[in-house]
């Protein structure tokens, strides 16, 4: 069980999560912004900018909770890179 | 030797084909060697010979693919993505077992992309309507190598003679009965043709899948590429028209007539569009479009008149970047050399303002439209796009201040759009903050070296 645990440890469960915007549907209400301030910022016509590369861990549950509440449903917490 | 389809290099003559709207079209070393023919099918056949599906020797998928491996195509559109690559992507949706959907859900598409959406770029007009039946065969072998019959054919609205051409193609395709429309078991092929809204980014993948699936010739946000899932969800094939021209020497000759030119890293030869602006306000006059080998010098095929060794070079188009004088005299017309002076060859536009036309007020012009031709949708871009318009207007007029203004808005650009427009605008802008800064510095202190050239022509004149 340790060494099963440790290798779990090594490969976080959500490393590979990352934030993806449908920047056709978004509308700048903000919400992500709000919900996520660590990930997400706004530019200066209230359109987020998300963090480059993969979520840190400890914030993909709060990213869910972001993608759940935006009004637009414009915001995805997607498994692995896109091409 | 005599029987060559392929004229030898100092066989191609420098008398160019005159397209109408100051465009000429040179006669080139393999894509454009049938320029001076005609575009007809019996002058295409004459020097290319049969496109037989029946043929025990004709190309599967991945036959194809390693054909196009060998000549390490890449796609012509601007992205460059491996067509080797593509094709082995689609026919691996189609064959995957397991997968929703069935059979005939996911029998591939083929779909040829001669929107060509920027102003200064011709080369796949010039395919379209001088070679066509290139282009169409290559869509055909392609079509034909992933057993499947839809070909779609995409034409820019903008530019009624290409689908006039097309159009005359297919119909001459369908009257003489082509082999190359007939299947291994003779089962013809069908074909479309789309005509785009006539706007700058109409061209672009997903914009082309929502105009064949009926809805806004606009770009959407896509979950998967669309050789995986693309219209209609089926594997979808999407390359641009000049890909498609090189398909067609592929499935005709093989790798050879390609091999023949380029370098070794990079064989083969690109359509190249050359523009010099002359009248302030005009970015696209007087185009050129020619077939360069891969490693020819940029300076070879600047326009006439063009001092590569003073004067700056937007290359890769609309989206592209300004190279410096000190790099146009070195550069080639080469993905990777290019790739290292932080440009790309795009879909191979280079614009040489000769020495009366001002680089920063060209790119001013050009961000204006670009900004323009913002399909509305995405904040990023709608809101971005004019603000950036209006740093670079301040940084034409020589506002203080304007050049960080300008650099700033466009850092805020790549990756923040269901398409690549706004990262294509930010570029232009950042390249020309970086490679025009001797002209900004003269703007911001009220003059402009082009005034200075106008005034030395004059001088010389007298």
């Amino acid at each position: 069980m340790g060494l099963l645990r440790g290798s779990r440890a090594a490969t976080p469960l959500h490393a590979r999560s990352q934030l993806r915007v449908d920047w056709n549907a978004c509308h700048a209400a903000g919400l992500c912004h709000e919900l996520l301030p660590e990930v997400v910022s706004l530019d200066p016509w209230g359109y987020p900018v998300v963090e480059d590369g993969p979520l840190p861990v400890e914030q993909v549950r709060d990213a869910r909770a972001a993608a759940r509440a935006c009004p637009r449903f414009a915001l995805r917490v997607v498994e692995a890179p896109a091409g | 030797m005599s029987t060559t389809p392929f004229p030898r290099r100092a066989a191609v003559a420098a008398r160019g084909v005159p397209l109408g709207e100051d465009v000429v079209v040179l006669p080139g070393p393999v894509l454009l060697a049938g320029v001076g023919d005609g575009p007809s099918l019996l002058a295409h056949r004459a020097r290319h010979g049969a496109l037989d599906a029946a043929d025990p020797t004709f190309p599967d998928a991945a036959g194809l693919a390693a054909r196009a491996a060998k000549v390490r195509l890449r796609g012509r559109g601007g992205a460059g993505f491996p067509l080797a690559e593509k094709l082995r992507r689609v026919a691996a949706v189609r064959d995957r077992p397991g997968l929703p959907g069935t059979a005939a859900r996911r029998r591939p598409v083929v779909v040829v992309n001669g929107a060509e959406g920027e102003p200064a770029s011709h080369k796949d007009s010039a395919l379209l309507r001088h070679v066509p039946h290139l282009v169409l065969d290559g869509a055909a072998a392609a079509a034909h190598a992933l057993r499947t019959h839809e070909v779609h054919v995409v034409v820019p609205g903008e530019r009624p003679r290409v689908r006039e051409a097309v159009e005359a193609a297919l119909a001459e395709r369908r009257d003489r009965r082509d082999l190359s429309d007939r299947d291994r078991c003779g089962e013809r092929l069908t074909w479309h043709v789309h005509v785009t809204a006539p706007r700058f980014v109409a061209g672009q993948e997903t914009a082309v899948l929502q105009l064949l699936s009926g809805r806004e010739n606009l770009p959407v946000t896509a979950d998967a590429p669309a050789a995986a899932r693309g219209l209609r969800g089926r594997p979808t094939l999407l390359s641009n028209a000049e890909t498609f021209a090189h398909l067609g020497v592929l499935a005709l000759h093989g790798p050879g007539p390609l091999l023949a030119h380029g370098t070794d890293e990079e064989p083969g030869t690109t359509l190249v569009t050359t523009v010099q602006p002359t009248v302030p306000g005009y970015p696209t006059t007087d185009a050129v479009v020619r077939e360069v080998a891969f490693g020819t010098s940029v300076a070879a095929v600047l326009p006439p008149g063009h001092d590569g060794y003073t004067l700056p070079v937007l290359v890769g188009g609309f989206h592209g970047a300004w190279l410096p004088p000190a790099q146009v005299a070195r550069a080639k017309v080469s993905p990777a050399d290019l790739a290292r002076r932080g440009a790309a060859l795009g879909a191979g536009v280079l614009i040489a303002p000769s020495a009366r036309t001002c680089p920063l007020s060209l790119t001013r012009t050009v961000v204006a439209y670009l900004a323009a031709e913002s399909a509305g949708r995405c904040g990023p871009c709608v809101h971005g796009l004019p603000a950036l318009a209006d740093a670079v207007d301040a940084l034409a007029r020589g506002r203080d201040g304007a050049a960080e203004e300008a650099a700033e808005i466009a850092g805020l650009l790549p990756g923040r759009g269901a398409c690549r427009h706004p990262d294509g605008t930010g570029r232009l802008v950042a390249s020309a903050l970086d490679a025009l800064a001797d002209e900004v510095r003269a703007h911001a202190a009220g003059a402009c070296t082009a005034l200075r050239g106008r005034e030395e022509q004059q001088r010389w004149a007298s």
